[in-house]
């Protein structure tokens, strides 16, 4: 084995398997997005279902007036 | 669109904001999931919350139906969660709950998952939400 054999079979071989590793270690986070940074600065998105389904057991009365508190409840919580 | 106004497909200011296509699709399918799940609505709000809870609230009251509703909102630039329920969700819905859904979005958005984090809390909201069976109220369905 000459000496150029020996580079390849010791350092090359060695060097591009541990970049193959590396690549697939790093290559889900690459893909990975919505990430929750500190540094969001984009607008406000917001999602929403329709409406509920109605539920026979609410009075009529509770079902008008957007007067009242419609929030009833809830937690924060920091990360 | 005015910011917090819903349109038709339940999606605002969708070309300001960082999330791609696909997962925007994702949460509006998983907000619809949840609503099948336990009959309430759903909203999830990805955006600054000033006023911290007020602004959630403000957010909720938004939402169609909001006695009947459920907000997730987050905001990451102050890495704060706050989960807002309607009048009507409360008996279904406890804070204590709630907090549970929270710990599970605080590990996955510590773990930097936006989307990851939201769909864990929303779908542990509807599963907590759901109410049981009611003869001739939801049988056949």
């Amino acid at each position: 084995m000459n000496p150029v054999q020996s580079l390849f079979v010791f350092v090359g071989i060695p060097v591009a398997f541990a970049i193959v590793v590396a690549i697939a270690v790093y290559a889900s986070s690459w893909t990975r997005s919505g990430r929750a940074s500190a540094d969001y600065e984009a607008g406000p998105f917001l999602v929403a279902s329709d409406v509920a389904v109605p539920d026979p057991s609410r009075l009529p009365s509770e079902l008008a007036g957007p007067s009242v508190p419609v929030a009833g409840g809830g937690v924060s919580a920091r990360w | 669109m005015p910011a917090g106004d819903v349109d038709p497909y339940g999606v605002t200011d969708a070309d300001v904001s960082p999330l791609s296509e696909a997962q925007r699709a994702d949460l509006l399918r998983l907000v619809r999931k949840a609503r099948s799940i336990c009959g309430y609505g759903f909203g999830v709000y990805v955006g600054p919350l000033p006023d911290g809870r007020d602004s959630a609230v403000t957010q909720h009251a938004l939402l169609p139906d909001a006695g009947s509703a459920v907000l997730v909102a987050v905001d990451p630039a102050s890495r704060s969660i706050e989960i807002v329920t309607g009048v009507n969700t409360v008996s279904a819905l406890d804070n204590r709950a709630c907090e549970f859904a929270a710990l599970a979005m605080k590990s996955c958005f510590a773990a930097d998952d936006l989307v990851g984090g939201l769909r864990e809390g929303v779908t542990l909201l509807a599963h907590h939400s759901r109410h049981p069976m009611v003869m001739h109220l939801d049988e056949p369905s």
